[in-house]
């Protein structure tokens, strides 16, 4: 059944969560995210599923990375400073290959920053927390009802991947109300993690590999599982050996690098072979919808490129789709962070402009506006 | 034909700017509106300003927070200095409704259309100044929002249980008989 | 003489171990795996997990579930396995540092939720693993790789803050009295909610080293004459007490674990 209801962007994820099937939140309450911990622990008892409030957000997501070890899907929900304090944790999903949703509602940093307040500036923070080479996924909603179907797609992700997945949204969005359509779990296509079905004797944790995806087992499960951050063999027993190392480092990227194609791809509005493109992200891509559509209602050649999957950054598709523009305005609440990635794909620097906001408030219609006017001119 | 309407409640906390913001946007979305709301997060909400944003639209919403309010509602003296850019300026088309015994608008500095009510006291005759958005919600609906008091009256209903509710439907139907004769 | 029933939950076919001769980890081990093949307790619902350290590494030498999380995190690690798969005996095997240090705080709150965890604390004064440091349980005074002149913190007792935090169960022993620790872990899996076993253990490469306690077999000695029963310490005045550290069974207690109470709460 479909419901049609009026939620918070904090409020949609939650429910998206327990209708993907997640039966775990573990959480340190912290602003803008809080709603999300109060709704779980009502929530979840009544769908038969754990909540517990941890003493801090590394003992949250450590819960949470258990309880999918388990066999459930799990996940939290945080903002900067307790997403700082997870990264060690999440580094550790990464490499013990543990499916899990971690929900990111940026607020104003660096710091404590403003704890009320807006901002877009965890871009890297949620990609490059964790030390050493491996590979994630963050998801960026733009609005209530993607927030909802966002963080359904995160669980699947994370389930197809075995990784974790984060849900990069923010204050703005989490704490604004609108429609969205309900999609209830018969309606929702969901995805569950493969589980062995071969012999119990001499079964290797990370011994079958499917797309580059271990099929593993849960703890209390007739198949043994060794989980371990250390390096590790098939068994799952710790290895130094510098080969086995090297080859499971570069799986835990391919496994997810190679198959990008299946990751929510971005969207592109306004004119084909635009003049101008606009690249935005978030509720930032909101503001840029409107002002672009208004410069095409006044003639002008504008397109505009909303990146849903930030991470890995759809490099293919950006290149694709902008590669013809005369220039390229990335529009985002931070320094300049998807800029970089958009340098980094060979757009060369004097064609791109930032439209950044530093201020904790939300980036305008009019602010993008302005730009493509002063672009046009 | 106007099809899209920015209101914007702006007061003290306590006064119900959220919760008002809250039930204007669920009467719009069951009148089959598209709507978005908005309001202050934080210590703004616990006394000091507060607001709360609606956009109420036949067409989509493509930015869910407003920059430029229709409809502004100021129901404290301290919310003029927040708004003055906004009310000062001649071209903007922004109608002030203001408290008249509150937060009577600072002489010579507002350049918008604007109408007075007895808001707050109303509230508290009958209920509490908690309810003072119930008042400038029925005084809204009568006069300039395009919605229907009977979704209006279930929206307060369904957000208020139980007696309260009925006292709050109250204040929503004083501020309509307010707004009858008001001649615009 | 034990039967080698124990074996099947020991990978001998990694063995020899990663520890230096006359550490403590492999007894512990043993007596462990005894405890599991005394109480039959299936592998496939047995999980060891472990910190970061030498200890860490028992979980390399089993044959159940085994899980090796980040340094400290262990107990909050298996808080969420516990709630979702409560069948599970859980065992967690931490050194001094991991438990004490940085994972105390994980520690105490493991403690007041009473979850249904045995965590086992091999203690031998100091980080091993880094080459010998102290740990917040090395006593005060002590020679270290971080302390030349000597510890200058005080230490402080696991054992009476497991108490105080809420745990149902705690015994406190050493390496050199293995049927007592064999015994008590057999207890500690029979109970429900937090159990903590200490068992003190030598580290021959650094702590004793440092201290000039002699080899192995004076290692040993050491700890059989300076742990006394719990009873015999109480008995003594506060100046004796002074040379001497008690070993036994601090905490016995039912107290509703987590999972009665995150059940209960819904009524």
């Amino acid at each position: 059944m479909t419901i049609k209801k009026l939620l918070t962007g904090n409020d949609a994820c939650t429910y998206a969560a327990i209708n993907a099937g997640a039966r775990f939140f573990a959480g340190y309450p912290i602003t803008p995210a809080t709603e999300i911990v109060e709704l779980c622990s009502e929530l979840m008892p009544v769908y038969n599923g754990n909540f517990i409030q941890m003493e801090d957000e590394i003992a949250s997501i450590a819960a949470v990375i258990g309880a999918s070890l388990g066999g459930a899907k799990a996940f939290t929900a945080t903002s900067g400073p307790g997403l700082a304090l997870m990264s060690e944790n999440i580094g550790f999903a990464a490499m013990a290959e543990v499916p899990c949703v971690i929900i990111n509602v940026q607020r104003y940093g660096p710091s404590t920053g403003i704890a009320t307040k807006f901002s877009q500036s965890d871009v890297m923070a949620v990609r490059w927390g964790s030390p050493g080479d491996h590979s994630l996924i963050v998801l960026a909603p733009s609005s209530v009802q993607d927030s909802y179907d966002l963080t359904v797609e995160a669980f699947n992700l994370s389930e197809r991947f075995r990784t974790p997945v984060i849900l990069l949204s923010d204050a703005a969005l989490a704490h604004v109300r609108e429609k969205v359509e309900i999609r209830e779990p018969g309606e929702l296509n969901l995805y569950q993690r493969e589980k062995p079905s071969g012999p119990v004797n001499g079964y290797l944790p990370y011994g079958t590999l499917h797309n580059n995806v271990p099929v593993m087992s849960n703890f209390g499960d007739e198949h043994i599982l060794r989980v371990t951050g250390l390096v590790h063999q098939e068994s799952g027993y710790s290895s130094d050996n510098s080969q086995i190392a090297e080859e499971l480092v570069q799986r835990l990227a391919r496994k997810i690098d190679n198959y990008q194609e299946e990751l929510p791809a971005p969207f592109f509005y306004g004119r084909q072979a635009a003049d101008l493109i606009v690249v935005s992200f978030g509720i930032s891509a909101r503001a840029s919808l409107e002002a672009v559509n208004t410069v095409n209602s006044e003639g002008f050649k504008a397109g505009m490129l909303e990146l849903r999957t930030i991470w890995p950054f759809p490099r293919k598709k950006v290149k694709e789709l902008c590669s013809g523009a005369k220039k390229i305005l990335v529009v985002e609440a931070n320094h300049g962070q998807v800029r970089e990635q958009l340098i980094s794909c060979g757009f060369p620097p004097e064609k791109l402009r930032g439209v950044n906001k530093q201020n904790a408030e939300v980036i305008t219609p009019s602010e993008v506006l302005l730009a493509l006017k002063e672009e046009n001119s | 034909m106007k099809n899209t309407w920015r209101t914007i409640l702006s007061g003290s906390g306590g006064q119900g700017m959220g919760m008002a913001g809250k039930i204007l946007a669920e009467a719009a979305f069951m009148q089959g509106f598209n709507t978005a709301q908005s309001q202050t997060y934080g210590a703004g909400a616990r006394g000091d300003l507060s607001q709360s944003g609606i956009i109420i639209s036949s067409e989509d919403i493509l930015f869910p927070l407003i920059e430029k309010p229709d409809l502004l509602v100021i129901l404290n003296n301290k919310s003029y200095g927040h708004f003055a850019p906004i009310l000062n300026s001649n071209c903007n088309g922004t109608i002030l409704i203001y408290d008249q015994d509150y937060a009577p608008p600072p002489k010579g500095k507002i350049n918008s259309p604007s109408f007075g009510f007895t808001v707050v006291n109303k509230a508290r005759e009958i209920l509490s100044e908690k309810a003072a958005c119930m008042v400038a919600l029925g005084i809204l609906t009568r006069l300039w929002i395009p919605l229907d008091k009977t979704n209006v009256s279930q929206a307060i209903q369904e957000t208020f249980p139980g007696k309260t509710g009925l006292q709050n439907i109250k204040c929503f139907e004083e501020g309509l008989k307010l707004a009858e004769n008001y001649p615009l | 003489m034990p039967s080698d029933d124990y074996k099947q939950y020991v990978a001998m076919d990694r063995l020899p171990s990663i520890w230096c001769p006359g550490c403590g980890n492999g007894v512990a081990l043993k007596a462990l795996a005894l405890a599991f093949a005394e109480l039959e307790m299936p592998p496939d619902k047995t999980l060891l997990a472990n910190g970061i350290g030498c200890s860490g590494r028992v979980g390399d030498y089993v044959r159940c579930h085994r899980f090796h999380g980040t340094h400290g995190r262990t107990l909050a690690f298996v808080t969420g396995i516990k709630l979702v798969r409560p069948e599970i005996k859980a065992v967690c095997l931490l050194g001094d540092g991991d438990c004490s240090a940085i994972g105390m705080s994980h520690f105490v709150h493991s403690a007041r939720r009473n979850v249904d965890i045995v965590t086992i604390v091999i203690n031998n004064y100091n980080y091993g693993m880094t080459g010998g440091q102290f740990s917040p349980l090395s006593p005060y005074n002590v020679i270290t790789s971080t302390s030349r002149s000597g510890k200058a913190e005080p230490d402080i007792d696991i054992c009476k803050l497991a108490d105080l935090a809420g745990a149902n169960y705690v015994f406190r022993t050493t390496i050199y009295h293995v049927v007592e620790m064999k015994n008590y872990i057999k207890e500690a899996l029979g109970k429900k909610g937090f159990s903590l076993v200490e068992i003190v253990s030598p580290c021959p490469t650094y702590y004793a080293r440092y201290n000039k306690i002699g080899n192995i077999i004076k290692q040993l000695e050491w700890l059989k004459d300076k742990f006394i029963p719990i009873e015999e310490y109480n008995q003594m005045k506060d100046a004796e007490k002074e040379n001497f550290f008690w070993r036994g069974r601090l905490t016995n207690r039912d107290l509703p674990d987590l999972y009665q109470h995150t059940r209960r709460s819904r009524g």
